[in-house]
This record gives structure tokens, sequence and C-alpha cells, in this order.
């Protein structure tokens, strides 16, 4: 025992894939919604 | 009112050239973070989650205040380009705000054995979301697009007070969140994963505000035209 909090992984891989799954299906709703309207512009 | 100032599309290239910039930095430094950094004192390997939580609540105040800002310059110039920005700059605050909850609340678990604790900080930090998503809300319930600027700008600049309140939280009250992390408060080798990554979410964060104003500015542009019919 040294005080330090043991193992923690899956936390960390938890909140790393969170916040790129989060970012990335913003980023494409974001993506498509733009096209959408472009489209919708043209027509 | 003035008209549409190019659709928000003055640097059309800039946003992509930013979301490219964005991923390589997050890439870069979720691998020095993950695989590099040396695990800290206490915490062990879950402080690694610091590296994408700190910038991310960063860059949520840092939209949330250029809300504020927008919200001011289009009660001043009356300029539609300032209300589409207010739109895309609460719309992704309130994305990076989601997501600092769920990252605080995985650290939490660890660290304090709780998932959530009605803690100064946290609790600030939910009004603040709540209040922006609630703003979110009444621009989809109103139809009038002047009505719907004025009432979400102003409805902004009362929200954003609590900001600074987030900011300072963990100083003004006896909080169980640590201090604000920043390069001063942490050792020297967290600094390069946690700057990569502050500038990653920085480079999206402002690639998808210019995005999500450019979508708002397009619909503004068909809802203030004129119906069919009516000759200019």
């Amino acid at each position: 025992m040294n005080g330090m909090i043991p193992g923690g992984w899956n936390f960390v891989v938890a909140a790393y894939s969170l916040t790129a799954i989060v970012l990335t299906i913003y980023g494409v709703s974001v993506i498509v919604r733009l096209r959408n309207e472009v489209r919708r512009n043209d027509e | 009112m003035k008209t549409l100032h190019a659709d928000n599309n003055r640097f059309p290239r800039l946003p992509w050239i930013l979301l490219v910039l964005g991923v390589i930095c997050l890439a870069i430094g979720t691998y020095i973070g993950l695989f590099v950094a040396p695990p800290e004192m206490l915490m062990g390997q879950v402080q690694r989650i610091m590296y994408v939580h700190v910038p991310t609540a960063w860059n949520a105040l840092l939209a949330l205040t250029f809300a504020f800002v927008c919200a001011v310059m289009f009660l001043f110039r009356s300029d539609w380009k300032w209300d589409a920005r207010m739109e895309a700059s609460i719309e992704v605050g309130v994305v990076l705000g989601f997501l600092l909850c769920c990252q605080g609340s995985i650290w939490a678990k660890p660290t304090w054995g709780v998932w959530w604790d009605w803690d100064p900080r946290l609790t600030t930090t939910a009004v603040l979301i709540f209040a922006f998503l609630g703003i979110l809300a009444l621009r989809k319930f109103v139809e009038d697009p002047v009505r719907r600027a004025i009432w979400s700008a102003v409805a902004t600049i009362i929200a954003s007070v609590d900001v600074p309140i987030v900011y300072y939280s963990v100083r003004w009250w006896n909080s169980l969140h640590q201090l604000q992390s920043s390069p001063s408060t942490v050792s020297r080798q967290f600094w390069l994963p946690l700057r990569m990554n502050a500038f990653g979410i920085l480079f999206l964060m402002t690639a998808f505000i210019m995005l999500r104003a450019r979508i708002a500015s397009m619909r503004l542009k068909h809802e203030l035209a004129p119906p069919p019919g009516v000759a200019s």
C-alpha cells in the first residue's frame, strides 16, 4: 500500500472512448445538417 | 436588422482545416497522455482522465463565454450573423458541457467513491448546462425570428452569469472538487498532453461553431426570405 489508487484503466478507457464517441457523433451530425441545408438552399 | 453576412461563410476552408488540426492534436495528446506520461503519485492511472476532462472544461466555458459575446453583439448591432453564432456556440457549449459532466462522473467514481455529488462545482455546472439547454429549447419553440433572437440573447446574458461562478466555485466554497488545473498547478511532465488536447478540442470547438453558424445562417436566410410571389 502506498496511497495510490490501484488499477483504474477501465475508467480511463471509458472516459477517452466516451470523448471520442461524443465528438465524432456531434461532428458527423453538424456535417450532415450542413449538407442538408446547402442542398435545401440550392433548390 | 442588417442582412446576413455571407452566411457566416467568410472563410469557407478554415473550419475543415481546424477539424483536421484538432483531430491530429487530439491523437498526439491522447497517445502521450495514455502511454508516455507517468501515472500521478496519488491517483495513479485514473489521473490520465485529466488530459481530456480539463481541456473539455476550458473549451465548454470558452464556447459559452463566446455565446455571451454574440448575445451582446446582437443586441447592440442587430446583425443576424451574431444570432447565428450565438445559437452555434450555445449548442457546442452544451455538448461539451454534457461531455464534461460524463468525464467528471467517470473520474469521480474511483477517486471520490461516487458518480455524482451535489458539490458547488458540479451543481453550478449542471445549472449552467440546463440553463443553456433551456435557451436552445426556447429557440425551437419561438417561430418569429426577431423575438427568438432578442429573447434568447437576453436569456444568454442572464445564463452567462453562471460561467464565472462555475470557474471560481472551487475557490469561493469548500468544494470536494480540486482547484482549477493549469500548467502552473500540475507537474511539468503532464503539460504536453494537457496542452495538446486543449488545442485539439479548441480547434474542434472553433470548427464546430463555424460550421454550425453556417447552418443557422442558412436557416435564417430561408426564414427571412419573402414568400414566393412577393416581388422584391
